[in-house]
């Protein structure tokens, strides 16, 4: 008897503090921007994010950008003028299960009518199943993997550039500039490392590029003296770093020590933090993406300016990203007002999302039939700490 | 090749055996691994970076890193550890995990959970040597890690302070008959190792950046080397380490560069299987 | 008479038991509060696993993750690769996670205390590495996606709360057996051998076979806690089975009431309601949870359970004394 009282009052003990804690809609997340409404009328959107843990730099900027995009919208009155943007944004962690635990409450509690990320790829898989069962329309400005757009969810949208995108950029450039005939890959083991090696074997062939060598690392790996050696041995003409930026600064370090002297481009590490950590070393490097400060575009300039202005430290390609989510959002719901629809059904804000071309500070963006995300890419290399756009 | 690795492996098994030297000790003294020994590391070195941006020179900031790490040290023996002496040695243990973890999560509040740069000691310079590099980092580690450690055999075998921590941790009774403070040793004892894993952070950190995670798998390779050499025992710290240090370079060369971190965890569980008093020692020492 | 009595009070266990478990879905407002529920429950399994390892034998094991893990990866790779359903799905994982807790038990068999901890911190690692690099099988960091509901003779258990009820099944047959197993003398072996490894060695105990099962035990539990994560987060990777997810494991065990019967299910409930109670101080949200964690282990070494039953038997006396009329 004694054990089952315990039972019992330990399950209604677990109730009542989670039954209080759900009753608490405004804690528990990050941010939330409630505006006023002259209609009365909001739109709700929501943020999942990885605000603490060790993603928490990253996750941090999409927020920033986010609520910089939101503030700017509802300054001016809101969507149309008239509907403001309720922003609810909450952590993950970058734990999957938490991303999914997060996304329900958004999704259930919050009632977001769209969704903003996550981040971590592991994350946006875990948690689009949600927001597709609810047929609410999710972008990631983050998430790279390929599998998030071709599972055949019609609600999940890439705002961000596909390995293969980056890859056929990268290849076309050194064939251009450098002639290139051969080349070596050194790329984290990570699933984001991994699927830039992929494409690169599956894709070489095209550009008429041989793959000599290919040395693969983990996150937090501090000695790269094999990995430079053996592709020192290979000999190629370049070499494509996929991964981020804490590695590739202290590669780039390892290359001068041991004498390892190519040309070095990729993807992935287009950080303020790799000028704060790599110095003089990184001298030369080229990146591929989607947006960069040095574009003298107008939009571009001003949003870097505004960025800095509110924030100070500086940003990676998510804010950009998110930022741009956020106005094609309110570009498709204005289209669906405009065309007399209904853009409280989900189901029409989706296909309103899906027929986007917005042209916003990440340059024109469309999305194919699956989500994925077409766009022109450019090319920068570092000099001095300078970012110099090569192309595009 | 090979040269470069067996360099790099007595580069970072030098620091292995630093890390694994303060282990070491704290067991002898309480007779059961300290899990938060990775994590002081990182706190030392983190408050050297610290005074380092404030505008101190390079000196100052690691005295005073070292210096809030053996307080650190202290604190913990003071509060945790001595009250839950009482309780149970599983309770102990796990109370070492819960102060890593508390240091861990405070630390990324704090210093956020980027990777910094880190000032070296050492001239940033190359030495060549006919067809190979060296850093002097890599040298000045090595010497540095030798130096300390026969520094700290003198100190525990030749002056009165040392001595009595030896008898200190290895024979309470017979020190306390003797008039030895137990208590004042164990905590000394603490604040040694704890002032010892500072040094080995600050000296890894220009090479691998500060970051809040360096305990993850420093710390699992000092306990790697400590067990490797015998468990108490200064000079199988540094023979483990050292041991250690070199197998990983190999290993990584030419067998895998993505198990890398997998090596000293096999050793780990080779030792353990095999001989679990470790190289150097003779008999069981194994308290709790 | 004193049978009926006793039948009474059993049936009347059961009927309140059974009461509130089905009571709770209807109290929970939405699908978020029904997911936390449900984690609560799959840790509870964890919790009773590692209690088993931990709390009864006294074998200290910080790489439970690992067999979470394996549990949860094996479900993975049975339904998404082989079509395979729940139940073949959770005889698979149970089978391997028990095969790897003997495996994990030999060399575990030889040390004890520190060694232990940092052997079994070890294997958790290890574990770990290789599911990042196994990539043919566990399709590396990238994870195994789209994991089904499970499905029992036709009917699936698709939505969170049908999921809720499974896991409960799991729940009371989970504690149910511990509660069985430290009655027989299995589970007397398990505490003799916590108490003191040699005394029990003197009196005949085969202290090896009672380990070595005390681990097959505690595998088997967390591997049926990892296929029943694996189907309803539906999506597995190695982020999720990490050093800090074996301490929670551990620290369910010892929050709640370790080497108790019902202390996994307060461990359980405290584990995971914390972290989301605490959201409101934002940055030192885990900062604060580690210190709390740290003060239950030093003020109340024995758990909260032992506190829970002081205070029944506090209000039981009382009780007793006003029937007695004040009677002694």
């Amino acid at each position: 008897m004694k054990r089952a009282l315990a039972f019992a009052m330990a399950l209604l003990m677990g109730l009542a503090v989670v039954g209080c804690e759900s009753s608490d809609s405004e804690g528990g997340g990050g941010t939330v921007i409630v505006p006023e409404s002259a209609s009365g009328e909001y739109f709700t959107l929501g943020l999942i994010a990885p605000l603490s843990g060790s993603s928490a730099v990253s996750g941090q900027i999409l927020e920033n950008a986010t609520i910089m995009a939101v503030n700017e919208i509802n300054e001016e009155g809101g969507i149309n003028g008239e509907i403001p943007i309720r922003l609810v944004s909450i952590d993950d962690e970058a734990v999957p299960a938490t991303s999914v635990t997060a996304m329900q409450r958004l999704v259930e509690q919050d009632k977001v009518q769209a969704v903003i990320g996550s981040q971590p790829s592991s994350c946006t898989m875990a948690n689009m199943e949600i927001t597709e069962a609810a047929h609410i329309p999710q972008i990631t400005p983050a998430s790279s993997n390929v599998a998030i757009t071709e599972g055949g969810n019609d609600y999940i949208y890439q705002l961000t550039a596909t390995d293969e995108l980056h890859m056929r950029n990268v290849m076309q450039y050194m064939v251009d500039e450098y002639g290139a005939e051969k080349f070596a890959i050194l790329y984290e083991s990570s699933d984001f490392g991994t699927g830039g090696y992929r494409i690169a074997n599956q894709i070489c062939d095209e550009y008429d590029l041989e793959m000599v060598d290919h040395e693969v690392y983990n996150s937090g790996d501090t000695d790269f003296s094999v990995a430079l050696s053996k592709i020192k041995n290979a000999d190629p003409d370049f070499i494509i770093f996929w991964g981020y930026h804490t590695e590739v600064a202290m590669i780039c370090r390892q290359m001068i020590q041991y004498g390892v002297e190519y040309p070095v481009i990729g993807q992935g590490f287009n950080s303020p933090e790799l000028t704060n950590l790599g110095g003089q070393s990184i001298n030369g490097i080229m990146i591929s993406t989607a947006f960069d400060a040095a574009n003298p575009d107008e939009k571009v300039q001003e949003f870097d300016r505004k960025y800095a202005e509110l924030y100070g430290e500086g940003y990676d390609q998510n804010a950009p990203q998110s930022y741009d989510a956020v106005y094609i959002i309110k570009d498709a719901v204005e289209r669906c007002i405009a065309d007399g629809e209904d853009y409280t059904d989900s189901d029409v804000l989706n296909d309103y999302i899906g027929s986007t071309s917005w042209d916003g500070v990440t340059g024109v963006t469309t999305f194919d039939e699956n989500g994925k995300m077409n766009k022109d890419l450019l090319i920068i290399q570092i000099e001095d700490g300078e970012h110099v756009i090569v192309k595009g | 090749m090979l040269f470069q690795q067996i360099l790099n492996g007595l580069t970072n098994g030098s620091l292995y055996a630093l890390m694994a030297v303060g282990v070491t000790m704290v067991y002898k003294s309480l007779g059961m691994l300290n899990f938060a020994h990775g994590d002081i590391m990182m706190v030392g070195t983190f408050i050297t970076l610290t005074f380092v941006l404030m505008g101190y020179p390079l000196y100052v900031g690691i005295a005073l890193g070292v210096i809030s790490a053996a307080i650190l040290g202290f604190l913990l023996e003071r509060a945790i550890l001595r009250k839950v002496k009482f309780t149970s040695f599983v309770n102990l243990l796990i109370a070492t995990v819960g102060v890593s973890y508390v240091l861990r999560n405070a630390a990324m509040v704090i210093w956020g959970t980027s990777p910094q740069l880190f000032p070296s000691m050492f001239p940033e310079t190359l030495i060549e040597i006919g067809n190979f590099r060296i850093t002097p980092q890599s040298i000045g580690v090595i010497l540095i890690s030798l130096v300390i450690i026969t520094g700290l055999h003198f100190f525990f075998t030749k002056v009165k302070i040392g001595k009595c921590m030896q008898l200190a941790n290895s024979d309470p009774e017979g020190a306390a008959m003797m008039g030895v403070n137990v208590t004042h040793m164990r905590f000394l004892t603490f604040g040694i190792s704890a002032a010892l894993a500072a040094i080995a952070g600050i000296m890894i950190a220009p090479m691998t950046y500060a970051r809040v995670d360096m305990s993850a798998t420093i710390g699992m390779k000092a306990f790697a080397a400590a067990i490797l050499g015998g468990i108490g025992n200064l000079w199988g710290a540094l023979l483990g380490g050292i041991i250690l240090g070199i197998v990983e370079a190999l290993g990584s060369a030419y067998i895998s560069t993505a198990y890398r971190d997998a090596f000293s965890f096999i050793i780990l569980f080779i030792v353990l299987f095999v001989k679990p008093t470790g190289l150097l020692n003779k008999k069981i020492e194994n308290k709790l | 008479m004193a049978k009926k009595t006793n039948k009474k009070s059993l049936l009347a266990k059961i009927v309140i038991i059974a009461a509130i478990i089905i009571i709770i879905p209807f109290l929970t407002p939405n699908m978020y509060i029904m997911q936390i529920v449900n984690m609560i429950g799959i840790y509870i399994i964890l919790g009773i696993g590692i209690n088993v390892l931990t709390g009864f034998t006294g074998q200290l094991s910080l790489g439970q993750a690992a067999f979470f893990g394996i549990g949860a990866y094996v479900t993975a790779i049975m339904n998404t690769r082989g079509g395979m359903q729940f139940l073949a799905c959770l005889i698979g994982s149970m089978v391997i996670t028990g095969i790897v807790g003997a495996v994990l038990a030999v060399p575990a068999l030889k040390v004890k205390g520190s060694y232990l901890a940092l052997l079994t911190m070890g294997f958790g690692e290890i574990i770990r590495i290789v599911m990042i690099n196994w990539t043919p099988v566990t399709n590396g960091t990238a994870g195994i996606l789209e994991i089904e509901s499970p499905v029992i003779f036709g009917f699936s258990f698709d939505t969170l709360t049908k999921f809720y009820f499974l896991i409960m099944v799991f729940v009371i047959l989970g504690i149910l057996y511990e509660d069985i197993l430290i009655k027989t003398r299995t589970g007397r072996a398990f505490v003799a051998i916590r108490e003191d490894n040699e005394a029990a060695e003197l009196t005949g105990i085969n202290v090896t076979t009672y380990k070595i099962r005390a681990f097959v035990l505690s595998a088997v539990y967390s591997g049926i806690a990892g296929c029943l994560y694996a189907m309803m987060i539906k999506y597995v990777s190695p982020d999720t089975f990490v050093n800090n997810t074996s301490n929670i494991i551990l620290w369910t065990a010892i929050v709640g009431g370790f080497g108790t019967v019902v202390g996994p299910i307060f461990g359980g409930i405290i584990m995971q309601v914390l972290p989301e109670v605490l959201r409101f101080l934002g940055d030192w949200r885990l900062v604060i949870y580690g210190v709390i964690l740290l003060i239950v282990i030093l003020r109340f070494p024995g758990g909260v359970y032992p506190y829970i039953e002081k205070f029944i038997d506090r209000i039981r006396r009382r009780k007793k004394s006003d029937a007695a009329g004040g009677k002694g």
